[in-house]
């Protein structure tokens, strides 16, 4: 085996130095374009270049191009089919021969992108080259991108393995490795990411070992090959299936798409419309815009208020991010740079960091590059805060923030970056402090603090001077979008929103009542209204119901976990049922082709299983793998019957022999000899 | 399995979709022989040889190699087969060298000596890429691969397809002289019937997928005749005569080829008044062309005579 692995090493060693110059080439242009932002100072989030959208995205790309093409490549080298056969007809087993190239390839992979990817994270991560905080974790977005490719290894080796027509079922191990790419873009965690790649490895590597053991055919597979193979076709097709009928609805049925949904929204003045919309399914949105007293706006002499009129005269109303129930759906993703830190502001040539595993700022010279010091409630230090020091600082700072408080979970302190100081403006002692939020007048005056607590809400003038308070219940809850600020004109007057869900706790299901409470410099005491909860309706959208009969039934029922919902007490039942009744209906055309090509009964019944799980695309799959064997009519009983079979499977009989001519010339072997 | 049949098929069929590409194959191949696997273009050769190396996998029917199981071959059975395609193809990118260290990894009982022998055989430079050697050369670089091993079977799927007459020459007798062992299997396809009438000792014949001779080359030349029946005018019609492959009608004489021409044939023509019948030779390539070219008459008269002034 050796043998195959240094063959597999020399013959596609060029590939590899392609792929290496590119992405050589790759890395440079980002350096190039990384060195002259810090020149031209646009700091933006991504000043950490291993977290930045850009570089993850890229490397991503390549990883997937370069890993598909080399597995691609490592099987159609040898497609020809007698060099195939060259290479088959070696003393080997065909397990071996899988292993020998997988190794081979997995090992260039490992050389090129691993290597240069390692280098460039460990020149981030010596300090004096990245004036941004550094944690070995942030190079889990790469080491995410890194492996995918992986994944896009095999279903190129899949894709050349595969006995199918490249406009149909071939290319479908791409579309399982991109399915695999967009869960590994939704994971929350990293080691979510690591399994769905780790899956995704599983799946597609057993497909091609399969592949090897019956030269790309389903046939001839073992059990646990043919499953996996069906895997990755049934997942491909689900993707395929889901866009298909996304565009067919979009260009056939828009005329039944009549949805209709009603919110609150605020204008600039202060006042509260109720918008209710309703979509005609023609991309045209028609609003009914009514007060709290239910009279209607006036109209202009369209009848209603156009788009740039309803955007100039709607008030800007952000979230205010509290911490989750939830461990690993409220904090950011592996993938953000916001899980980790948060750029304050640039102040005296120091750029400054919130670093929230330090819970203090952190500064970095932008001449040297280097870290300068660390700021936190115990002030300014050259070095970051011991352990000790900020376990207790975790709050979540909001992204609205503009930098002029840092607050730890029991207080509030104004940070002067000049001075380099930072001053105690409130102190919790009897609630936990959930959010701290920053309000500025045209962008720049600071003020107002708004601090959340776990059983109030305080705002604060700058000199920490309370304002007024608000009782408050945090949430125990799903907690999106519950508290929301609007910003009003003149530019120094505001509004919070808390919906019930959050105030009181109440249970999910009803749509919530909403309290806003007004406030502003001049107001004097803060004013507020309760409002009524909004009609909504229970019946899901026509587009998803529609959607949901492409999709399999076992996708829909793991939705509220893709979400973070409690399951299963959150499956879309509707859409569940709709889905269970299209994979229903397909079962009658496995079963009928599974008795006219008599399937063992095991596989009918694994067949019919496997349809019910996966609707349309598993149908689809089944026909996909199925090498349908031809009939031909039995001399004996004049049934069609299967070629692939010894003896007749209605009557039993022998397939007969080749009909004589009368030239036959035949004698028993051993006659002559050499 | 008996010991000194080497390749034994029962029913061995394959289809492509719809169409048997080799039907209900029954076969035999003794050990120690040079065996011809003959047939027209499509008729099922390269089929049969992918089958037999679990290369391609049956429809139906079963089969063994060196007892074993053709539709899974171990690697010790591999180890003991020669195979050499039909398209010599190999590693473009690789020199004459690097070819013979890859395969010799794999083979211990390896024969550098052999395998140095035949490339001087064929003038073969061991640094030259294969992609640069012509078809004759990687055709005899081929060989060598596959004879090294010291094989204890060599399967060669019309190994002399596509070369000029000099290179095919070198080859086949490169082939007879350097492997022709008592214990040592040749099964080849081929289209070239002077080199099968050098070499063989076995010939199989497959007609449109069904295998339809099976017999020492002898067997083969002898059971096929041509036999000249001439009459005083025309030829009468013939009636059904078995084993019939072609008849060539003249203006006063039949010319008969077919198989196994006994007493029955004979006195079928008799019975015709003919005033003569001669049994004359047939090369194996004539005896070849007969038997799987087209069937029934064929009329040799194609206009009337002149008149005569």
């Amino acid at each position: 085996m050796k043998a195959l692995i240094r063959k597999e090493m020399r013959e596609n060693l060029k590939v590899t130095l392609v792929g290496l110059a590119v992405l050589l080439l790759l890395i440079l242009v980002t350096y190039r374009n990384y060195a002259w932002t810090l020149k031209n100072q646009f700091f933006a989030q991504d000043m950490q270049p291993l977290m930045g959208n850009g570089v993850v995205s890229m490397l991503s790309f390549f990883c997937a191009i370069f890993g598909g093409l080399l597995g691609w490549l490592q099987v159609w080298n040898e497609r020809h089919r007698d060099l195939w056969a060259f290479l088959i007809h070696r003393p080997l087993t065909r397990t071996q021969i899988f292993f020998g190239k997988t190794f081979a390839g997995l090992l260039l992979y490992l050389l090129m992108p691993g290597l240069p990817l390692l280098v460039c994270i460990l020149w981030v991560a010596i300090p004096g080259h990245v004036p941004a905080p550094f944690e070995w974790a942030m190079a889990l977005p790469i080491a995410a991108a890194f492996l995918g490719g992986i994944v896009y290894y095999f279903a190129g080796m899949l894709t050349g393995l595969r006995q199918a027509r490249w406009y149909a079922s071939r290319c479908l191990g791409l579309v399982m490795a991109i399915l695999v790419s967009i869960g590994v873009m939704n994971s929350f965690e990293f080691w979510h990411g690591l399994i769905c790649i780790a899956a995704g490895i599983v799946i597609l590597g057993t497909a091609v070992w399969g592949a090897f053991r019956s030269d790309g055919c389903y046939e001839g597979q073992p059990v646990s090959g043919k499953a996996a193979l069906t895997t990755v076709l049934g997942a491909g097709l689900a993707l395929i299936v889901f866009i298909v009928m996304l565009l067919a609805i979009e260009v056939a049925f828009r005329g039944i798409r009549g949805d209709e949904w009603s919110r609150y929204v605020m204008t600039k003045g202060g006042a509260i419309w109720n918008v209710t919309s309703k979509s005609d399914g023609r991309s045209n949105v028609r609003r009914l815009v009514v007060d709290l007293d239910h009279q209607p706006i006036p109209e202009g002499k369209t009848g209603g208020l156009d788009q740039s009129e309803w955007q100039r005269g709607e008030a800007t109303t952000s979230s205010i991010h509290l911490p989750s129930p939830y461990s690993w759906r409220g904090s950011e993703s592996f993938l953000r740079s916001y899980r980790f830190f948060t750029l304050w502001r640039v102040s005296s040539g120091t750029i400054w960091y919130y670093w929230r595993s330090q819970g203090c700022l952190v500064g970095y010279d932008l001449t040297t590059r280097r870290f300068v010091g660390s700021l936190g409630p115990n002030g300014f230090s050259q070095t970051l805060p011991s352990a000790a020091d900020n376990s207790h600082h975790s709050v979540e700072q909001s992204w609205l923030s503009s930098g002029h408080t840092l607050a730890t979970s029991n207080a509030v302190y104004e940070v002067n970056l000049d001075r380099r100081v930072a001053r105690r403006i409130f102190t919790s002692d009897s609630e936990r402090i959930l959010a701290v939020m920053d309000l500025e007048k045209n962008g720049a005056d600071w003020i107002y603090t708004l601090i959340v607590g776990e059983h109030s809400i305080v705002l604060l003038d700058p000199q920490g001077t309370l304002v007024w308070k608000q009782p408050f219940q945090a949430p125990s809850g799903w907690f999106e979008d519950r508290l929301k600020l609007s910003s009003l004109e003149p530019a120094d007057q505001y509004a919070i929103w808390a919906s019930e869900i959050v105030r009181t706790n109440s249970p999910a299901g009803a749509s919530p009542p909403v309290l806003v409470t007004w406030f502003g410099s001049g107001q004097g005491a803060p004013q507020s209204v309760e409002l009524p909860a909004l009609a909504q309706s229970h019946e899901w959208p026509t587009l998803q119901k529609l959607l949901s009969a492409s999709v399999p039934p076992v996708f829909v029922a793991m939705t509220p976990l893709l979400d973070g919902h409690p399951w299963p007490s959150t499956i879309p039942k509707e859409l569940l049922r709709i889905s269970l009744i299209v994979a229903l209906a397909c079962v009658p055309v496995v079963w009928w082709l599974g008795r006219r090509y008599h399937f063992s009964f095991v596989a009918q019944v694994s067949w019919v299983g496997f349809i019910v799980l996966t609707g349309i695309p598993g149908l689809l799959a089944f026909l996909s793998v199925q090498e349908w064997p031809a009939r031909e009519s039995c001399p004996q009983c004049r049934k069609p019957r299967l070629v692939d079979r010894e003896h007749c499977e209605h009557c039993g009989a022998e397939f007969p022999p080749p009909e004589k001519t009368g030239t036959e010339i035949f004698e028993p072997a051993g006659t002559a000899q050499a | 399995m008996n010991k000194d049949i080497v390749i034994r098929t029962r029913g061995l069929t394959r289809y492509f979709g719809a169409k048997p590409a080799v039907y209900d194959l029954n076969l035999e191949v003794p050990r120690g022989c040079v065996f011809a696997y003959l047939g027209r273009n499509g008729s099922g050769k390269t089929t049969t040889i992918r089958m037999l190396l679990g290369l391609l996998q049956p429809t139906r029917g079963e089969g063994a190699i060196l007892g074993y199981d053709i539709r899974a071959l171990p690697p010790e059975a591999r180890a003991r087969i020669g195979y050499l395609t039909e398209d010599h193809q190999l590693y473009g990118w690789m020199t004459v060298r690097e070819c013979g260290a890859f395969q010799s990894q794999f083979y211990p009982q390896w024969k550098e000596k052999l395998f140095q022998g035949i490339l001087g055989h064929f003038g073969l430079k061991p640094e030259a890429r294969v992609k640069d050697l012509s078809r004759g050369e990687r055709a005899g670089l081929c060989l060598a691969l596959t004879l090294a091993p010291e094989p204890e079977l060599l399967i060669l799927d019309d190994p002399a397809v596509g070369l000029d007459p000099v290179a095919r020459r070198l080859l086949m007798e490169s082939m007879v002289q350097l492997t022709r062992r008592s214990d040592r299997t040749i099964f080849f396809s081929s289209h070239q019937l002077a080199d099968v009438e050098r070499v063989a000792d076995y010939v199989a014949v497959l007609d449109h997928s069904v295998l339809r001779a099976c017999c020492s080359l002898e067997t083969f030349r002898n059971g096929v005749q041509q036999v000249h029946v001439r009459f005083k005018g025309a030829p009468p019609p013939l009636p059904k005569i078995p084993g019939l492959l072609q008849v060539f009608r003249k203006a006063d004489e039949l010319r008969l080829i077919c198989v196994r021409y006994d007493g029955a044939t004979e006195q079928a023509l008799r019975a015709l008044s003919p005033t003569e019948i001669e049994q004359a030779p047939l090369s194996l390539e004539d005896a070849f062309i007969s038997y799987l070219g087209d069937r029934g008459e064929k009329s040799l008269i194609f206009s009337e005579p002149e008149a005569q002034p």
